[in-house]
């Protein structure tokens, strides 16, 4: 696992390399290019292949545990305040419409995308996506299971669960159906 | 009372390197620093008020390594909005009588560093509230830009061609600026044909990635008026904040809409009075939506607004950023703002290349966006300029 993550950052490296001496110059190598032109079936679950080793951990945001606990066990959790019954995102322990107390409550999971950018890279293109959800926010995410170019704005997606490297989950989405 | 009219900006440089292997960013500073106090004609010694930012690459550092004294120090951080606030920042300490001469200055090498400005990953502080939010998404400031194109098109029917006549229109004001990075006329077709790097965005709707910097100088009123410059005369300014509203996210909108708003109001002008602007280009649909957000046309209507040369100095209704701008001259340290502030500032003072230089530059405005991307919160800041 370890190795695959040193070669993940050595390929990423390279890409880097060339990348950066392209710029704008006429000689510049088409790495970019060659990578869009394959691996467009079926985008991993690549969240997270750069983890921060903080991220849901409780000793930095004590506020988030339950969230994360929850991530864990396939559920996504939000926070809606008890003053003025908005629903906000990302979750705080208070509402930043009125400043009033929030609690937490689960999500349905159902979604439809807000706005989406499929992103080069040395490993394979990704989604990121902004998705709206019923519950009354949107939130940052990557569209997953997808044939990245046949993903539309509008399109209704599904919550689901991606393992990152260091046992945690984090929400991802996919489409409803057959991508 | 507003500050409007309490300063002027009485000088202005450019670095000309867009390469700087050999020079640390102190330096160039320093060089920037004395650029534009040579052109206002004044010296270190009359310099009584400080701006910069964080990746100075440290204020107390700096103005130690400087040797300046100011009584009067702002390093206000939205990465390239800043300059453009800090001018505004220096009026008001200049009105209020705080300090009576003030150097802005930026400078950075990210070419020479190396730095994936676009594509890296940023972040992974989990101190920042929205950061295990975010990060695990990997988006990249290309990425978080490219959220708010891909939203325009699906709004407005906007295209990957109208966004490509904006690298056009400044590739024929780079075309006669000897410093600019990219100096060639670029084509529609060119833009299009280049790596797509997130999607609708192509590697030729960016910015260039240069090393250099830039300074000016803020005074009071008596002190510009006994200088040889021509007086540049700080009309109005406006900044805003614009996050993402707790989650409810509307991508239509920068914050250009209002600092727009207030710097036009304590101007007393229209849209429709601007001579020319310096629109900050990180990305072409920066330029686009921060058009749109200034009121220069209908919000959805940018894609027709930026076609057909109506950017091009002496052939479109909006001469913008003649010096080639971020997308084909100079983009130091990947904040626009400074640049943005000098190409007004040379225009306004009729310093711009004869070719592209407006017939009466009477009011101009320079517009900043950083310390974020569209679709992200950021900062956004308006600065109106009169000739006087």
């Amino acid at each position: 696992m370890a190795d695959q993550g040193r070669a993940a950052q050595r390929r990423a490296r390279i890409f880097s390399a060339s990348v950066w001496q392209g710029g704008h110059d006429e000689a510049a190598p088409l790495a970019i290019g060659s990578c869009l032109a394959s691996k467009r079936e079926h985008a991993s679950l690549s969240t997270a292949k750069h983890p921060h080793p903080q991220i849901g951990s409780s000793a930095s945001n004590p506020d988030l545990k339950p969230y994360w606990e929850a991530c864990s066990n396939g559920r996504l959790l939000y926070r809606r305040c008890i003053a003025c019954g908005e629903a906000h995102w990302y979750p705080r322990p208070f509402c930043p419409f009125c400043f009033g107390a929030t609690e937490w409550q689960e999500a349905s999971g159902e979604g439809e995308i807000y706005s989406l950018s499929v992103t080069s890279d040395p490993e394979a293109p990704y989604a990121i996506a902004y998705v709206r959800l019923p519950e009354g926010f949107t939130m940052m995410t990557n569209i997953v299971d997808a044939n990245l170019d046949r993903l539309v704005i509008g399109q209704k997606v599904k919550v689901k669960f991606a393992a990152t490297d260091q046992d945690m989950s984090v929400p991802v989405f996919a489409p409803l159906g057959v991508a | 009372m507003s500050g409007a009219g309490k300063a002027y900006i009485a000088g202005a440089f450019e670095h000309p390197t867009r390469f700087a292997p050999d020079k640390t960013v102190g330096q160039l500073h320093a060089e920037c620093i004395k650029g534009a106090l040579d052109d206002a004609g004044l010296t270190k010694d009359d310099v009584d008020g400080f701006m910069c930012t964080g990746e100075a690459p440290m204020p107390l550092a700096l103005v130690d390594y400087l040797n300046i004294k100011p009584r009067f120090l702002d390093t206000t951080e939205t990465g390239g909005a800043s300059y453009v606030m800090h001018v505004a920042h220096a009026v008001d300490a200049i009105a209020s009588g705080r300090c009576n001469v003030v150097v802005i200055s930026l400078a950075g090498r990210p070419r020479s560093e190396g730095r994936r400005v676009g594509t890296a990953l940023r972040g992974g502080n989990v101190g920042v509230p929205w950061m295990q939010f975010q990060y695990p998404y990997r988006p990249t400031l290309i990425g978080t830009f490219a959220l708010s194109a891909a939203r325009h098109f699906h709004e407005y029917g906007t295209t990957s061609e109208q966004l490509a006549s904006i690298k056009v229109a400044a590739s024929h004001h780079a075309k006669y600026n000897p410093n600019a990075f990219l100096k060639r006329e670029i084509t529609v077709e060119e833009v299009l044909d280049s790596p797509m790097i997130s999607s609708p965005l192509h590697r030729m709707d960016c910015c260039v990635i240069t090393d250099g910097g830039g300074a000016v100088v803020v005074t009071r009123p008596e002190i510009a008026r006994g200088l040889a410059r021509p007086l540049v005369k700080i009309r109005g300014y406006g900044e805003f904040i614009r996050g993402r509203d707790g989650g409810k996210i509307d991508l239509r909108y920068s914050g250009a809409q209002e600092s727009g708003k207030d710097a036009f109001e304590m101007a007393g002008v229209k849209p429709s009075d601007i001579k020319y602007a310096s629109i900050y280009d990180c990305f072409t649909i920066a330029v686009l939506m921060q058009i749109e957000d200034l009121g220069f046309c209908e919000k959805g209507q940018g894609g027709k607004f930026v076609q057909d040369g109506n950017l091009i100095s002496g052939v479109g209704k909006l001469p913008f950023n003649t010096d080639g701008g971020g997308l084909c001259s100079n983009h130091p340290d990947n904040r626009g703002g400074m640049t943005k502030i000098i190409e007004a500032v040379r225009q306004s003072r009729g310093e711009a290349h004869p070719a592209l230089q407006v017939p009466d530059p009477s009011i101009v405005l320079a517009q900043g966006l950083g310390g974020g991307a569209l679709s992200t919160p950021h900062a956004a800041a308006t600065l109106i300029l009169e000739r006087e």
